[in-house]
């Protein structure tokens, strides 16, 4: 059992915590989300059937849980989210300039798309999973993964739109 | 836009690398719960091995988290070390990353005084106390915690009063102190302060959270050229920690910015230093010893022009109020 769950913990702990750092915007929390799911297993009511469930599918369901109940308790209790979405009102012109313009544009922009667009776009990007394995991980249908994707890449394409008018004027 | 020219703009967000203690806190369970030749002793082997990982679990979270602190000489042979704490640990997810200020420690009318305080941008509300320290005689000092003086107040918004204001006291080497900022609901933050006569064992970076900054006797140079050291304070820890240059104005930094993009990732932990960019210029923090838990992490940025600071000045502290920048 042990090498089993090494051998999950190492193929996989890496994109998790990307994958949460990419949810929550914070890599401490990353940290500890993708510990808990690790040792979510070891528990003897732990969710986890593998004759049901790729084990892949799986952690990354279990991430997401985990990323989305964080984010929810952050709104309620403390001043995170508070820096995060005042963001836009606050930065001085200045301050914008020195920024890295793009990796910060872009993850502002992925930050402002609907959770369950963000999600999905953050699986199909970024870790590049298929988009029938999006489905069974989020338990949704397959179709509705199509048009979220659809809808949050059409939505990043607008909010980049200028950034990618930069990029072209440098080349 | 097409979808490739998209895709590469994606690709422009780097996550952080994965922190080892994540495989250090994880690989070792799942270790535990191997199953050994006897069948019979397989469920209680399990059993006991999901205990200890829930007992581990669960003691990290009630157990006290520092979220960092100072360590200096206030002179007479009096060396001196503060290190913030929260009650339960989990409670540094709601305190750790908030706003604040240490303004170091200068003399005063014949006494050491400073200001220490941590700053909620939700409720607008300061936590924290003034302090002053008179020598009594070649050993000792008397300590006075007074309300948060308001005039080093960086933000605006009302001063909690401190919970459990401790009289004025005489401190020599070996006296201990706890001073509560808040306490409510079942969380406590305070400060530890203890007092010795040699300088105060400073912290690793491995003791302090993961994320966490450690200057110790930190010394700034901007552009290659010399701009000052800590003056008096050894060390510097914590989430955030801050640096104020003359005729510039205020750094704040960070190795996680919780998603806060006001900060910028505009530097590197290089082993026993800071580097980071600005405008035109090179800041480096040079540091006896190793300023994170890990090399090469990306360290971010955030700047608050201030051409009113006069000296240069580490201490432990968050970001500012949202809405504060000129």
């Amino acid at each position: 059992m042990s090498q089993a769950l090494l051998r999950l913990f190492e193929d996989h702990h890496e994109a998790l915590f990307r994958f949460a750092y990419r949810m929550t915007g914070s890599a401490a929390e990353a940290e500890d989300i993708v510990q808990e799911c690790f040792l979510g297993l070891l528990k003897p009511n732990s969710a986890y059937d593998v004759r049901r469930t790729p084990p892949r599918t799986y952690l990354f369901g279990a991430v997401r849980n985990q990323a989305l109940k964080r984010i929810a308790r952050r709104e309620r209790t403390t001043e995170l989210q508070d820096d995060i979405s005042d963001f836009g009102d606050t930065r001085s012109p200045e301050a914008e300039a020195q920024r890295t313009e793009l990796d910060a544009a872009v993850q502002r922009a992925i930050a402002e798309l609907p959770e369950a667009h963000r999600e999905v776009l953050l699986l199909a990007h970024y870790e590049q999973m298929p988009l029938a394995e999006i489905a069974e991980a989020l338990q949704i249908e397959i179709g509705a993964v199509k048009s979220r994707l659809q809808r949050a890449r059409a939505a990043l394409k607008e909010a980049l739109a200028p950034y990618a008018r930069k990029v072209e004027r440098r080349r | 836009m097409n979808d490739s020219e998209l895709d590469d703009l994606l690709d422009a967000w780097k996550a952080p690398p994965v922190p080892a203690s994540l495989r250090d806190a994880v690989r070792p369970k799942l270790m535990a719960s191997a199953p050994t030749p006897r069948r019979s002793y397989r469920r209680w082997l399990l059993a006991a091995a999901v205990a200890m990982g829930a007992l581990s679990v669960g003691a990290s979270l009630v157990q006290d988290a520092h979220l960092g602190g100072e360590t200096g000489y206030w002179g007479n042979g009096v060396y001196v070390s503060r290190m913030r704490i929260v009650h339960p640990g989990l409670a540094r997810l709601k305190w750790g990353f908030r706003g604040g200020l240490s303004t170091g420690m200068q003399w005063k009318n014949g006494s050491l005084v400073g200001s220490v305080y941590l700053y909620s941008p939700i409720t607008h509300t300061h936590y924290g106390y003034s302090w002053n320290a008179r020598p009594v005689d070649a050993k000792r000092f008397l300590l006075s915690i007074e309300p948060l003086d308001p005039s080093v107040l960086k933000e605006d918004g009302a001063i909690n009063p401190l919970p459990h204001p401790p009289p004025p006291t005489i401190v020599a080497a070996g006296s201990k102190l706890d001073v509560d900022l808040a306490s409510s609901d079942g969380q406590r933050v305070y400060d530890h302060i203890e007092f010795s006569d040699k300088p105060a064992a400073l912290l690793p970076a491995t003791a302090l959270p993961n994320f966490s900054i450690v200057l110790t006797h930190p010394q700034l140079f901007v552009n290659g050229q010399s701009e000052g050291d800590s003056a008096g304070v050894a060390q510097a820890t914590g989430q955030t920690v801050r640096v104020d240059v003359p005729g510039r104005g205020e750094f704040v930094l960070t190795l996680d910015p919780h998603g806060d993009s006001r900060f910028a990732p505009d530097g590197v932990v290089d082993g026993t230093r800071i580097r980071f960019h600005f405008g035109d210029s090179e800041f480096v923090i040079e540091c006896s010893d190793p300023v994170a838990a890990k090399d090469g992490l990306p360290v971010y940025v955030y700047f608050r022009p201030d051409a009113s600071i006069q000296r240069v000045r580490f201490s432990s502290g968050g970001p500012v109020k949202a809405g504060q920048e000129q």
